[in-house]
């Protein structure tokens, strides 16, 4: 890689990490005026205070937004270089028939604009092959051009199209994301390709050039969001682009701090989720109206503590038959059991509120099981089982897809 | 029309106070090594929040880890070489004031500098080198409106022609016709603060001082970078830009002095 090119990715990528926050808000040459890019300056200038390290724009908007980028601190502009009709699904006017791409800028006119690196598509999967030469040696021209005047180019390599199934997706991927490589990407930005394992193959395709992660995968939670970017980047992945995830976010700045603790400040999803604010005092709140008795609660609490989906380990629980109705038993740090303990291995955590079991006092006499009210702690094998309320971001809350738990702040 | 060269100004001149103190580094290809100079003490200075660093190409191919990064100085390509500064104690000294342009802008775009620097000098003892100063100069920043590159020039009244007398009319002189040619910002000798105020009331454009480091004509006033400083920017100025002393020196705090000097804090 050149001087300027590696100058100019440094200022995408961290050099004190080599990681980075990016922010697309290209939509709107797709898609439409979509919400979040409608009114793209106001959206923008919320974005710009999270302080990713760079934000992806057409190159209508790279001029009209320039001001967004003054300044040596101020995120990386980076310009789309290409459009296609593909992502125009039955959703929108005018649904895609045939997939196809153009070109819409240059790295030449990139480069005018101020722009730190060109982005554009790389699909592979096309029906007609001859589709797929086209869009091979559009990336190749533009490859060349980066080359002549040192700006970097970022492929995002996807697979697509009526030849791509389940089964092959993240083979698609690894293997379109080293075509990219081969062409003259010098940083990727892929789709999950759905866990670790498989996505430790394209890191590997792509024989050290930085791999974003798209934040357009399917999350369950705020907590799978996160979850995923920490096992990207634990198999070698370089960090995030964000869409809609930030641009249609209440609070884009919020999102975008959260996004800086994980990829930048190497905090944990659970430190992130708890917020770095002093601790509150919490409880878990029920509403067994609404379960539906699915046990996704138990499941998440015994795999999140002991690795496994073992229903009887929870630290809740749900009783009823379906259709319900459903009870629900929850630990309401009553209390009971930390009296009853005559050892004093159970107290009461004063920062969360949460029970605390010691392990090295307690002889597994078994009082604090017959105190609870609830039937919610438990003794099995050596091991005291209590709700911890996960330190401070219950996971029962997160995955309950009826809202049936929640969290309350006293 | 790009916005390439407003984004690329905006990496060396602070946006909130628009100031800016930029360093020279280099002047290895003018005068040759000089004493004391070392990478290491420049790598320091480029942490102490100067706003840019002035490098040849050779420079900028082998140390751009120094400008890696966000937080790091922007770089500005020298695209120009003069004997000028070969003073008596030079091995060289001299005898007959030369000045060509050796870099492109294309080059400098290459490189990924944030602008470009070249001399203008006024006071020449040859007319005909007058001209060529001129015309090398607009073809450079011709060259910059079509790459949306910003250019900084060095104005420097210089030579026999040049007396105490007429030294500030030679500067607004010099100053305005380099900024007809294209300049996006100056950097001049202090003229005195009613000098320097002239100047930049003339020059439209961002004014930095220059920190010379030897009497390049009869009519240069002294400067006291300290005492200096704060009148020139007090008069519209906007900035410092320094010299190879400062690295000579190894003094790091110093130079952390003046940037807070110039920005305040």
């Amino acid at each position: 890689m050149g001087t300027g090119k590696d100058v100019r990715l440094s200022k995408v990528f961290d050099p004190s990490d080599g990681r980075a926050v990016v922010v697309a808000a290209d939509h709107g040459l797709m898609l439409g005026p979509i919400q979040g890019v409608l009114e793209l300056e106001k959206t923008l200038q919320k974005v710009v205070e999270g302080k990713p390290d760079a934000i992806l724009l057409s190159p209508g908007q790279a001029e009209k937004l320039s001001n967004l980028f003054k300044g040596r601190m101020a995120p990386s502009l980076l310009v789309r270089v290409d459009w296609t009709n593909t992502f125009r699904d039955r959703t929108y006017t005018l649904p895609v028939r045939e997939t196809f791409f153009g070109t819409v800028s240059s790295p030449r006119h990139a480069l005018k604009l101020g722009a730190r690196a060109v982005v554009t598509y790389l699909f592979l999967g096309y029906e007609d092959e001859e589709m797929e030469a086209r869009h091979l040696s559009l990336v190749s021209k533009y490859a060349s051009e980066c080359a002549k005047v040192e700006l970097p180019l970022i492929v995002e390599p996807i697979p697509l199209g009526p030849r791509v199934t389940k089964a092959n997706n993240a083979e698609l991927v690894a293997m379109a994301a080293r075509v990219a490589v081969e062409a003259g990407a010098d940083a990727l930005k892929v789709p999950y390709t759905g866990d670790p394992e498989s996505f430790s193959n394209v890191v590997r395709a792509a024989a050290g050039v930085p791999i974003l992660v798209l934040g357009g995968y399917r999350a369950l939670s705020r907590r799978d969001l996160l979850e995923v970017i920490v096992e990207t980047m634990e198999v070698g992945g370089s960090g995030v682009v964000f869409g809609r995830n930030v641009v249609q976010a209440q609070d884009p700045k919020k999102v975008l701090e959260d996004l800086r603790a994980i990829v930048h400040e190497k905090k944990s999803v659970r430190e992130v989720l708890a917020g770095g604010e002093a601790p509150k005092k919490i409880k878990l709140g029920a509403q067994p109206e609404r379960c539906s008795g699915c046990l996704l609660c138990t499941a998440i609490c015994s795999f999140s503590h002991e690795g496994d989906h073992n229903l009887s380990a929870g630290r809740l629980k749900v009783e009823g038959r379906w259709p319900g109705p459903f009870k629900l038993a929850v630990c309401t740090q009553c209390g009971r059991c930390v009296e009853a303990c005559p050892k004093k291995a159970l107290s009461v955590n004063p920062a969360f509120g949460f029970i605390f079991w010691n392990e090295e006092r307690c002889d597994l006499c078994g009082r604090c099981v017959e105190a609870c009210p609830f039937g919610v702690i438990k003794l099995q094998g050596s091991k005291i089982k209590v709700c911890d309320l996960c330190g401070g971001t219950p996971e029962c809350v997160d995955w309950c897809p009826r809202g049936a738990l929640r969290v309350i702040t006293s | 029309m790009g916005t390439g060269r407003e984004l690329r100004k905006s990496e060396f001149i602070d946006q909130v106070d628009k100031r800016s103190v930029i360093l020279q580094a280099s002047h290895g290809l003018m005068l040759g090594p000089s004493e004391g100079e070392d990478i290491e003490v420049l790598r320091t200075i480029a942490k102490t929040g100067i706003d840019g660093i002035i490098v040849t190409r050779g420079f900028a191919n082998r140390y751009s880890s120094i400008f890696r990064g966000r937080n790091s100085p922007a770089m500005l390509l020298s695209l120009d070489w003069t004997n000028a500064f070969r003073g008596r104690d030079h091995p060289l000294p001299m005898a007959r004031l030369e000045h060509m342009f050796l870099s492109s802008v294309e080059e400098a775009l290459s490189l990924g500098a944030s602008g470009v620097t070249a001399y203008f000098f006024i006071g020449h003892e040859d007319d005909e080198h007058e001209a060529s100063n001129m015309e090398a100069l607009s073809t450079a920043c011709r060259d910059c409106d079509s790459l949306e590159m910003p250019i900084l020039v060095q104005v420097i009244p210089i030579g026999e022609r040049v007396t105490a007398e007429n030294y500030v009319d030679s500067l607004a002189l010099a100053s305005r016709m380099a900024v007809e040619a294209g300049a996006d910002i100056l950097a001049v000798p202090y003229a005195g603060k009613d000098g320097h105020s002239r100047i930049v009331a003339a020059a439209k454009v961002p004014v930095l001082l220059l920190d010379l480091e030897m009497k390049m004509s009869k009519g240069q006033p002294e400067f006291n970078i300290e005492l200096d400083t704060p009148d020139a920017i007090r008069a519209g100025g906007s900035g410092l830009l320094l010299g190879r002393r400062y690295i000579e020196r190894k003094n790091t705090p110093y130079v952390e002095r003046l940037v807070k000097l110039v920005h305040g804090g």
